[in-house]
């Protein structure tokens, strides 16, 4: 009960109050940390996708009720402040792999029918880390039908 | 009860005729027109404003309309409006059949006021301290424990519309079995203005079979009505602020028949429906 009423009353309590104690003790720091860590590691997510630029056409594939799959030249380029060997790897399609050897840029096309999103990686050609990704988005149109007219409705 | 079997056989022959082409009437239906609605998808809107619906019966508050939520949900036939339940047996364009099951809006007038506080004021038309008078009051109080409640109609609803002119006929029989009565609505809505703002002027009425009226404004012994028609007209202002946000102002009269307004419990002749405020969409 005196912690509900801590949390409530302010820091005037603190000196009395156990939660005011973990609060002042573990919280704040765990607080300050978290900040620090994942400011970093937005830093560093920033200063990686400044290295590689990817760039992908179409962005969006919209697909009718009678389409199953979108078929689609998939255009793909990518530029690098400096020279290293990519690889190109659609996520769940291995027939799909194109590799460049010590280029600061690169452009590929490819046609390619699928049902569902689908992801392109840029990969280091020697580790496999994963350099850079982006993701042709499927939007598939509902069904429509006319919303009944209903005048003697007193909101319509 | 044979009016309602001639419905029903009318829906049955239409639905016959018709059920083979609805899908494809559906099917010219573009998902940017804002009268096609997506199948398969719950619609929820929120009225939040300022407004209110006026009460005929005597003594009683009007109807606040503050938070008026609008739900709506679309099958390949069936759908949700609200309280209206229905079945699309027809769908072009331009026009539509449905088969329809729709309550009874004269409940609402009872429902936030029993009959009995009702008949606790001075709701008598007879000049009080007469023999009349104090022979109703008895009657009244017999019956002042009589509800209204909650009654369904359903029937044969035909839609028009082309742009933002609409119009609406209904026919409809009451099947939840509590007074067994008829009732057409009619209404057209016509544009007046139709720029990024629409201001348009609605006319209608609601015609009502003795039985319906009776088992809302009727006190048996006491006043037996006949059937009614109660005309309307709503002016409308409608324009959309934002993709979530659209602006609604309206002002709705409806005039009611004498057979109504001679009730014992009626002491208006009218009701006027006022409202201002914004619609969400969700």
């Amino acid at each position: 009960m005196r912690c509900c009423h801590c949390s409530s009353g302010g820091y005037i309590v603190f000196k009395e109050c156990r939660c005011g104690f973990f609060i002042y003790n573990y919280f704040f720091p765990i607080i300050l940390i978290s900040y620090v860590y994942f400011n970093a590691a937005a830093v560093a997510s920033e200063v990686h996708e400044d290295r590689v630029q990817l760039k992908l056409n179409p962005r969006l594939c919209t697909l009718s009720k009678d389409e199953p799959r979108c078929k689609a030249l998939v255009r793909i380029s990518w530029t690098s402040e400096a020279k290293q060997s990519l690889c190109l790897k659609v996520v769940n399609r291995p027939d799909v792999n194109h590799c460049w050897k010590q280029n600061s840029q690169g452009n590929f096309g490819i046609q390619l029918a699928f049902k569902n999103d689908l992801t392109v990686e840029l990969r280091d050609s020697r580790t496999q880390s994963l350099v850079a990704s982006k993701t042709i988005s499927i939007v598939r149109e509902g069904e429509y039908r006319h919303r009944r007219r209903h005048p003697w409705d007193l909101f319509q | 009860m044979r009016s309602y079997i001639t419905a029903i056989s009318y829906t049955i022959i239409l639905a016959t005729c018709f059920t083979t082409q609805t899908t494809s009437a559906a099917e010219n239906c573009a998902p940017s027109h804002d009268r096609c609605i997506e199948i398969g998808q719950l619609n929820l809107e929120l009225a939040v404003g300022l407004g209110a619906k006026t009460n005929p019966i005597e003594d009683s508050d009007p109807i606040p309309l503050i938070f008026v939520p609008q739900i709506s949900y679309y099958g390949e036939r069936f759908f949700i409006e609200n309280l209206d339940l229905g079945y699309t047996l027809f769908e072009s364009v331009n026009h539509s059949i449905n088969l329809i099951a729709t309550p009874d809006y004269d409940r609402v007038y009872f429902h936030r006021n029993s009959l009995q506080n009702i008949f606790m004021g001075n709701t008598l038309k007879a000049r009080e301290g007469t023999e009349e008078s104090l022979i109703m009051n008895e009657q009244l109080s017999a019956h002042s424990s009589r509800d209204r409640n909650i009654t369904y109609l359903s029937g044969l609803d035909w839609s028009y519309g082309l742009d933002h002119f609409s119009m609406q006929l209904s026919y409809l029989h009451e099947i939840t079995g509590e007074h067994h009565g008829n009732e057409f609505r009619f209404a057209t809505a016509v544009p007046l203005v139709q720029d990024l703002w629409v201001l348009s002027a609605t006319i209608g009425a609601t015609w009502k079979s003795a039985e319906a009226v009776d088992y809302y404004y009727g006190e048996k012994g006491i006043y037996s009505p006949s059937s009614a028609v109660n005309p309307f007209l709503k002016l409308g202002y409608e324009t959309q602020l934002n993709n979530k946000w659209s602006l609604k102002i309206f002002g709705h009269y409806e005039r009611l028949d004498n057979e109504i307004v001679n009730s014992p419990i009626v002491s208006k002749n009218e009701v006027l429906s006022l409202f201002i405020g914004g619609i969400y969409s969700f």
